[in-house]
C-alpha cells in the first residue's frame, strides 16, 4: 500500500495521529485536509466529550452548531464500523449537513454505523484521546493546538 | 445559526434585519441535543425600538423549564438588540407591523 495520508492533531494533551480513508469518504477526507491546511482547526476545543462514547471537536464557536465557510458536505455513509479510534463526521439530523465538526470514538458505537460518515482512524495517541477533558461542554476544554496534514 | 458578529451597517431590508437580531441570540446551554427553534412576534417603531413586549409564539426542541429558559433568553436578546439599527426607509416600511423572527440552532452531533 502506498503511503497512508494522515492528519496529526497536536492537542493540549499530546499528539494524535489519524490515518485518512479517502477510499471510504473522498470528499470528507478532502474537507479535513483543506481545513487543516488552512489552520481552521488550530485552537478549536473538544466541546463535547462523553466518557465511553466519543470526543467531538471541529467547531470554532465551541457550541456544536458552528462550521466552516465551506458548504455542507453530502453524506458519504459507509460500512466502516464505529469502534475505538474511529473518526467520523458530526452532522445535524439532516444527513447532508456535515461540515467541519468530527468526533473520535472511545469505544464501540455501532449504532452510528451507516448514519455518520467514517473518514479515518486513530493510529497513534489513542491513550492521549482517552485523557481529553470530559463534559458537555467540559469545564476546561482541551484543544487542538495544531492540525497538520502529512504522510506516515 | 448565531452569527459571530453583528453586522456593522444599518439594515435596509427585513432580510438584513433578521440576521442582525439573530446575532444577539444564543440559546441556553443544555437546550436539546438536536438543537432548538423559537419564533418571536413583535413590532418595531420607525426608530427600531420595540413596541410593547415581544411574544414567544413557537418553540421546538425544548419542554418544561427548558422552554421557559429558551423564552427568557430570546426575550433578553431582543431587548439587548433593540433599538435595531435600521435605515429610515426600512423604519417607515415596517413601523407598527408585526414581525415574526424565527431563530434556529441546529447542533451537529453523533
Amino acid at each position: 500500500m502506498a503511503d497512508t495520508e494522515t492528519v496529526v492533531l497536536e492537542t493540549t494533551k499530546g499528539r494524535v495521529v489519524i490515518a485518512l480513508r479517502p477510499d471510504l469518504a473522498p470528499n470528507h477526507v478532502e474537507r479535513i485536509k483543506t481545513l487543516a491546511g488552512q489552520g481552521f482547526y488550530d485552537g478549536v476545543p473538544f466541546h463535547r466529550v462523553i466518557d465511553g462514547f466519543m470526543a467531538q471537536t471541529g467547531d470554532p464557536t465551541g457550541t456544536g452548531s458552528g462550521g466552516s465557510d465551506l458548504p455542507d458536505l453530502n453524506a458519504e455513509f459507509n460500512a466502516e464500523p464505529h469502534v475505538r479510534g474511529t473518526c467520523s463526521m458530526a452532522r445535524t439530523n439532516f444527513p447532508h449537513s456535515a461540515n467541519s465538526q468530527f468526533f473520535i470514538c472511545f469505544d464501540d458505537a455501532r449504532f452510528l454505523d451507516r448514519q455518520y460518515t467514517v473518514w479515518g482512524k486513530v493510529i497513534e495517541g489513542m491513550d492521549i484521546v482517552d485523557t481529553i477533558n470530559k463534559g458537555e461542554p467540559p469545564r476546561s476544554p482541551d484543544k487542538i493546538v495544531k492540525a497538520t496534514v502529512g504522510a506516515a | 445559526m448565531p452569527l459571530a458578529e453583528r453586522p456593522a451597517e444599518a439594515a435596509d431590508t427585513l432580510a438584513a434585519l433578521y440576521p442582525a437580531l439573530a446575532a444577539c441570540w444564543q440559546p441556553p446551554e443544555g437546550a436539546g441535543d438536536a438543537g432548538v427553534e423559537v419564533t418571536a412576534r413583535f413590532s418595531l417603531r420607525r426608530d427600531g425600538s420595540l413596541i410593547a413586549a415581544p411574544r414567544i409564539v413557537f418553540t421546538a426542541g425544548v419542554s418544561g423549564e427548558g422552554r421557559r429558559r429558551l423564552a427568557r433568553a430570546t426575550l433578553a436578546a431582543l431587548r439587548a438588540c433593540t433599538p435595531a439599527r435600521i435605515t429610515p426607509d426600512l423604519g417607515r416600511a415596517i413601523a407598527g407591523r408585526p414581525i415574526a423572527l424565527r431563530l434556529v440552532q441546529r447542533r451537529r452531533a453523533p
